[in-house]
């Protein structure tokens, strides 16, 4: 083989060369090395700062639970020190306008009458809040217990018949002959039946208010209509949620406290049904409502 | 004889205002402030019925209860036991101690009523 001159010259330098690329590149990573730590130590800062933060954030999150605890257990208080006294003025009215309490002329049963409106009027408003406050606190237990439910409508729907005649307004009520019995708390569906008959009395002037119980395969179907003023499609969203008047007029003698239908669709979901609304403005409001005969079904 | 009923409640309003209708609807009344001069009327005014609140100074409601109800002389007189304690619990405990009725304040005078002769005329089984 033939060995020319300068061959070991050139590998040389081809080593000298790879080693210096090779230091450098060594060099190079041990600064990516040291780079990499110093990130690691930020993002280890990083870490141990959020986790600080968290805790934070759970405990400002328990300290607000709290906070909405205590709310509504001094709604709750007040409310029950509030209705104590009211009843007993609402008692001694009524003695006066029963005569109890002696003779009373028919201008003082007028204003006694005017006293009795309003301490019914202040008596809605604290059950009102008293519901809304075990509502929202989950206190709210049900009794539940197999209840005719047409029998119960056709009992709020009477109690309603003195208002519609002095309202001039039809109450037209489509309900069976038979009993319909669904498994639920009487008092709270009484409620939703209160509730959206006298909403529908505060929104129609004229026409008639309708009630409708019918029975399907696995739910009682109920709606109550009206041919009142409606609401608007903006409006319609958000008829459930609390605090929302819409339509409020100055002319209105019940003035509500905007929960009454918040409280109708708590309760309806409390028995696991279903309630929704249809609207039209100027043409009236319907809401239905379906519940289940069996909950547990 | 008119029936007498012993109200039981430490609210001096509630007192008048419920005696004044039970005497509207031809019942004899008698009222006791807290739970030891409950136990005293009882015997003092040797009543038909008992309208009984819970929360009561010196003996609380429940024992005064208890009490009547453990007693052979006074077991047969109906308790109603009338309370702005609304918890369900509270019923249960109601019952455990022999009280025959459990109505919630606010004070409905109807249902009051409705209960009180109930008690005082059971209708006769059978």
């Amino acid at each position: 083989m033939e060995i020319k001159d300068g061959p070991g010259e050139d590998l040389v330098k081809e080593i000298e060369s790879l080693k210096s690329k090779c230091e450098k590149a060594q060099a190079e990573l041990k600064a990516t090395k040291e780079e990499l730590e110093v990130q690691a130590w930020g993002l280890n800062k990083t870490n141990e700062a959020i986790k600080v933060l968290y805790k934070e954030l759970e405990n400002k999150n328990r300290e607000l639970k709290k906070l909405d605890d205590m709310k509504n257990e001094f709604i709750n208080t007040v409310s029950h020190e509030l209705r104590t006294p009211l009843t007993t003025i609402r008692e001694v009215i009524a003695q006066f306008l029963e005569g109890i309490l002696g003779e009373t002329t028919s201008e003082q049963k007028e204003f006694l009458r005017i006293c009795l409106e309003d301490v019914d009027r202040l008596k809605r408003l604290i059950d009102d809040l008293l519901d809304t406050s075990k509502l929202e606190s989950g206190k709210f237990s049900l009794v539940m217990e197999w209840v005719d439910i047409a029998g119960l409508a056709k009992g709020v729907i009477d109690s309603f018949s003195p208002r519609a005649r002095v309202r001039n307004l039809e109450i037209k009520k489509d309900l069976p002959g038979i009993k319909l019995m669904a498994y639920a708390d009487r008092d709270t569906i009484v409620r939703v039946f209160t509730n959206l008959i006298a909403n529908a009395f505060k929104f129609t002037d004229t026409g008639h208010i309708e009630i409708s119980v019918a029975d399907k395969p696995e739910y009682i179907e109920c709606f109550v209509s009206d041919t009142g003023k409606g609401i608007s499609e903006e409006d319609l969203p958000k008829v459930f949620t609390k605090f929302q008047q819409f339509g409020r007029r100055e002319d209105v003698k019940e003035k509500g406290t905007g929960l009454g239908l918040s409280i109708v669709k708590n309760i309806i979901d409390l028995h696991k049904g279903k309630i929704w609304v249809e609207s039209k403005l100027n043409t009236g409001t319907k809401f239905t409502f379906i519940l289940p005969k069996s909950s547990q079904g | 004889m008119a029936k007498k009923i012993l109200i039981v409640d430490d609210e001096v309003n509630i007192t008048k205002v419920l005696a004044s209708r039970l005497n509207a609807s031809g019942y004899d009344s008698a009222v006791a402030y807290d739970g030891q001069e409950a136990l005293d009327k009882v015997e003092a005014e040797k009543p038909d019925l008992i309208i009984l609140d819970l929360m009561l100074p010196k003996i609380e409601g429940y024992r005064v209860c208890r009490l009547l109800k453990f007693d052979k002389k006074y077991q047969h007189i109906p308790i109603i036991i009338f309370t702005a304690r609304a918890q369900p619990y509270e019923k249960t405990m109601a019952e455990s101690v022999g009280a025959d009725a459990y109505i919630t304040k606010p004070f409905e005078p109807d249902i009051l009523l409705k209960k009180i002769d109930e008690l005082l005329y059971p209708k006769h089984e059978g």
